[in-house]
């Protein structure tokens, strides 16, 4: 009788224990991050960063697969159908809902659970020297009240860019000539030629050109200025309320197990507390951003509603 | 009649793809942000390769029709200058290579010792004999997949499938 | 600071003893990726980009520039020896380069090669340290219409270079134009020809394209010959360097391709291979003896390697000064420069003008180490064509799988290199040659993004096509391209009838 109560707590003991072992076992062999963007990038640099750091924190093995094109429809996919065992996740900002909305993705952000936001970079809105006639908001919009879809606007056609130009016609009240052109890059290219007036974009490449006074920036569209540019106001400072802020965050496949979202959180704030860390993120003008997932979230669904809405005014849903 | 289909049987399967794809190419979106659209551009060149391979097509025809068998033209020439010695070893090759793939696709085996197997084998297989190839086979396979696992493994980060 | 002290401060910066190091190694790496079929020059710079995290700004630097340009060197040598272009920069280099292989002289291919390389790179380089604001302005009034304007008129170009009779050529062209339509429509986005497959919503790989299309026929026809012995040639150095002589008969030749080459550099989205193609296309219309062209001329290999070696040195100008990176190489060479807080624009020549001249006069160190190097290596090079085939030829399908795969970590990959590469070899076997079909689907999404994109900058309107002077220029070049063979065949067959019927 005593051997068989020894047994049934022995049986009860390792049942409890066993969750925590898998706890403290996990991450048991190496976790693929999917990137869906193209190697080199900053999107891309940004996770190779953090999972290095997590990797030293840790003791882990992280190994960071690009599946570029496609929109990171393909990349999403990927991770969509992967095990939800906490082995492959996804890193991504706002394209992966607004490539849903443009009809290039099936999946939206509900598809997937959300693990933890870790960083963020803003955009900047510019102008060329030239123009410097139009180089504050109040200008900017009386000359395009005056000439609706006259000044150009040169964005991704269907990419957050888009999803930005339509932001500040929508707070603006206006509409402008939008012109299809490529990534931060080419739509650099297309301001320093002079062949476009106004354009949104990341903030590092603008950087050298604004402090040779070749463009002239406008405002931030984040929630405080950016450190890179602490001189530019907000918009919402101005008045208008454009936030096209890009949070990086990390994903797992629908059905993550409680635990293992615990464990990236947790590992996320670790690193993301390093100043050594942070010193290197804001060289790209990357800033610690984190949300645990409740919060993360909360702040997808509301961006949800907000690009849809957008893409609605756009033109940008699928016919 | 046999040497006549054997010219136009390339063009007619291009012309019947280029046709198929035509027909799908209707389902494209139509133009949004500018006067051109999604299926402008395919569809102008699938009506291309349709004139061109119904202009191939006709050529033959005609000249079949006119001579009563193949003109040693050009093209002729060109294809002889190209073609193989008529042996099965591409075959044996395009098989062996297949199945390479097949495997690296549908089973777990590790892709460097797949490449090896591939290599050794088909060196063997091409060489003819395996008692006089297969020294020289494993130690080129050797070190090709030592090679492989240096540049992908370490240099690249890959992951081998 | 001005110029000529800058130049000596990127000077002192260079000749240290581990700078020069670095250089000649990195340029070997380079030599050896680029030379493999399935390796590419973009993947040897993203190679070494990890190696430069422990190093100093210079020394990362020259690194990633020695191998840049050993990269883009190498495909010369797989292209020549092999018939596979290392690069698509290189699918020029074989018309001719692999025929004068064939007929035995296959160190003297290289040769001109290497030469046309160093002196097409080299003359870049120095546009590159002295005349890159001026060139960089040029760069930025082209817009969307001129990029659409100079890559048609490559593309009325892919169809003229073969052997093969017109109507071949141009149906393969014609459908590399399509494949390179299956994927993602260049301006929305949404996926075409993708037959609901997840697979083919992001199209083809270029690289598995290539790879494919070029690489696999190449080598099933290849195992076709496989029992056949090999021929012998010479690899005496006196047959190998160009004659001083010869430079200067080609001198035109060189100087022409290098100018295509470096001004091509200058558009972003461009590319190589669009260079080597206008430059080959340039020097057989300038030619005496057109119809030499693609029987191992050696003044094809001449224009095609000046050429894309020349585009390295101009691609850097809109990096340098404007930050604007034209190729995936260079948006690399941009993040090195990012790692060590050199944001490239135009404070970089006011803050680190001896680093800035410094990562120039990289490029001409990195030139001659090419040189110097490649004439080492042509032997071992050329050796390579006396290793058996059956040794040779599984070791490189290898290579090919593990190179489409390893970009994007898909099978998808590795099943476009087979099935394209059955299809490639049935097509080559009917007569339809396969490099306009190659040239076809790089181009061809090009063209069709730029005009789509100036359209909607131009709100529908073609005109800009007829008004900006650089579009007219190159959409004439196009057109005549196009109505030439036409005209020439005209004019021969008059001249024929007058001789036959002396009037």
């Amino acid at each position: 009788m005593l051997n068989l109560s020894r047994l049934v707590l022995l049986a009860l003991g390792i049942a409890l224990a066993a969750p925590l072992t898998a706890l403290a076992a996990y991450p048991e062999k190496p976790v693929k991050i999917i990137v869906p963007f193209g190697a080199g990038g900053s999107s891309d640099m940004s996770a190779r960063l953090i999972a290095k750091a997590i990797e030293k924190d840790k003791g882990v093995s992280i190994a960071v697969v690009n599946i570029a094109g496609g929109g990171t429809a393909p990349g999403n996919l990927e991770a969509s159908k992967a095990r939800p065992d906490g082995y492959t996740l996804l890193w991504q900002h706002k394209t992966l809902i607004t490539a849903h909305h443009t009809g290039v993705s099936a999946l939206n952000w509900d598809a997937f659970t959300p693990i933890c936001n870790v960083l963020l970079f803003n955009e900047v809105l510019h102008v060329h020297k030239d123009n410097a006639a139009i180089s504050t908001m109040p200008a900017l919009l009386e000359k395009a009240k005056e000439n609706p879809e006259s000044l150009r606007f040169p964005v991704q056609i269907g990419a957050g860019a888009h999803f930005g130009a339509l932001a500040v016609e929508k707070a603006g009240g206006v509409t402008f000539h939008i012109i299809a052109s490529g990534g931060d890059m080419d739509r650099l290219n297309e301001q320093l030629g002079r062949r476009v007036d106004v354009v949104f974009q990341s903030i590092p490449p603008t950087l050298p050109h604004i402090e040779a006074g070749t463009i002239i920036p406008i405002a931030v569209g984040a929630e405080e200025r950016d450190p890179k540019l602490p001189d530019v106001p907000t918009f919402r400072e101005l008045g208008y309320d454009i936030i096209t802020t890009f949070n990086l965050g990390l994903y797992g496949p629908k059905g993550l197990p409680e635990d293992i979202v615990r464990w990236w959180e947790e590992a996320v704030r670790q690193v993301l507390a390093d100043t050594d860390l942070q010193a290197e993120l804001a060289k790209q003008s990357l800033y610690p951003a984190y949300r645990e997932s409740q919060a993360f979230a909360a702040m997808l669904q509301h961006l949800d509603k907000e690009l849809y809405d957008l893409a609605k005014v756009g033109g940008l849903l699928p016919q | 009649m046999k040497r006549l289909l054997s010219e136009i049987s390339a063009p007619f399967l291009i012309l019947a793809a280029a046709a198929a794809l035509f027909h799908h190419s209707r389902q494209l979106p139509p133009p949004r942000f500018e006067p051109m659209g999604p299926a402008f551009f395919p569809q102008l060149v699938l009506k291309g390769i349709i004139v061109l391979a119904s202009y191939t097509i006709i050529k033959a025809l005609y000249i079949y029709w006119k001579t009563g068998r193949r003109e040693q033209s050009s093209s002729e020439a060109f294809k002889t200058a190209q073609s193989g010695r008529g042996n099965l070893l591409p075959a044996v090759t395009v098989a062996l290579f297949a199945g390479y793939i097949l495997l690296i696709v549908f089973t777990d085996l590790h892709f460097l010792l797949l490449s090896f197997l591939f290599i050794c084998v088909l060196c063997c297989v091409l060489n003819g004999s395996v008692r006089s190839c297969w020294l020289p086979a494993v130690l080129s396979a050797a070190g090709v997949v030592a090679a492989m696992y240096l540049v992908f493994g370490l240099l690249l980060g890959t992951f081998f499938p | 600071m001005d110029i000529l002290s800058a130049i000596t401060g990127g000077f002192a910066l260079l000749c240290q003893p581990d700078i020069l190091l670095i250089i000649v190694t990195g340029t070997a790496i380079g030599i050896c990726v680029g030379s493999i079929p399935g390796l590419t020059a973009t993947m040897a710079i993203a190679m070494a980009v990890p190696v430069t995290y422990g190093l100093d700004a210079m020394q990362g630097l020259s690194l990633l520039i020695s191998v840049y340009v050993g990269g883009m060197t190498g495909g010369l040598v797989s292209a020549v020896l092999l018939n596979i272009p290392g690069t698509p920069s290189s699918i020029a280099t074989t018309y001719d380069g692999h025929p004068m292989a064939a007929a035995g002289e296959p160190g003297k291919a290289l040769g001109y090669g290497i030469t046309a390389s160093f002196l097409g790179g080299g003359f870049s380089y120095l546009c590159l340290l002295f005349l890159a604001p001026a060139l960089a302005a040029v760069a930025l009034e082209l817009s969307s219409f001129e990029v659409f304007a100079i890559v048609m008129c490559a593309l009325v170009m892919i169809a003229d270079t073969s052997q093969a009779p017109l109507s071949k050529a141009l149906t393969t062209g014609l459908i590399g134009l399509f494949i390179g339509c299956v994927g993602p429509d260049p301006i929305m986005g949404l996926p075409r020809f993708s037959f609901g497959s997840d697979h083919l919503t992001s199209g083809f790989a270029e690289l598995s394209l290539l790879i494919g299309l070029f690489a696999i026929p190449q080598l099933l026809d290849d195992v076709g010959s496989v029992r056949e012995p090999l021929k012998t040639f010479s690899v005496a150095y006196r047959h190998i360097i160009p004659r001083l002589q010869e430079v200067r008969e080609s001198a035109l030749n060189i100087i022409r391709s290098s100018c295509i080459g470096t001004l091509i550099g200058l558009v972003p989205g461009v590319g190589a291979s669009t260079a080597s193609l206008l430059a080959y296309n340039q020097a057989k219309l300038s030619s005496n003896t057109p119809e030499k062209f693609g029987t191992g001329l050696k003044d094809g290999i001449i224009a095609s390697e000046a050429a894309n070696n020349a585009v390295t040195g101009g691609a850097q100008i809109p990096l340098l000064t404007l930050g604007l990176p034209g190729c995936p190489a260079a948006a690399l060479l941009l993040s090195g420069l990012m790692i060590n807080d050199l944001a490239p624009g135009p404070q970089l020549f006011i803050n680190a003008p001896e680093v800035t001249y410094g990562f120039m006069l990289a490029f001409i160190a990195a030139n001659i180490a090419m040189f110097l190097l490649m004439l080492l290596f042509i032997k071992p090079f050329a050796m390579v064509l006396k290793i058996p085939k059956y040794l040779l030829i599984p070791p490189i399908l290898a290579f090919c799988v593990i190179g489409a795969y390893g970009s994007n970590n898909r099978f998808m990959d590795i099943w476009v290199v087979f099935g394209f590469g059955l299809l490639g070899y049935a097509l080559e076997k009917k007569g339809y040659p396969l490099a306009p079909m190659v040239l076809g689907l790089i181009l061809g999404p090009i063209a069709e993004m730029q005009l789509r994109r100036g359209l909607t900058a131009s709100k529908g309107s073609f005109m800009p096509l007829l008004e900006r002077p650089v579009c007219l220029v190159f959409l004439g070049i196009a057109f005549i391209v196009m109505v030439y063979p036409f005209i020439r065949q005209y004019l021969k067959k008059r001249s024929q009838a007058r001789q036959a019927h002396p009037a």
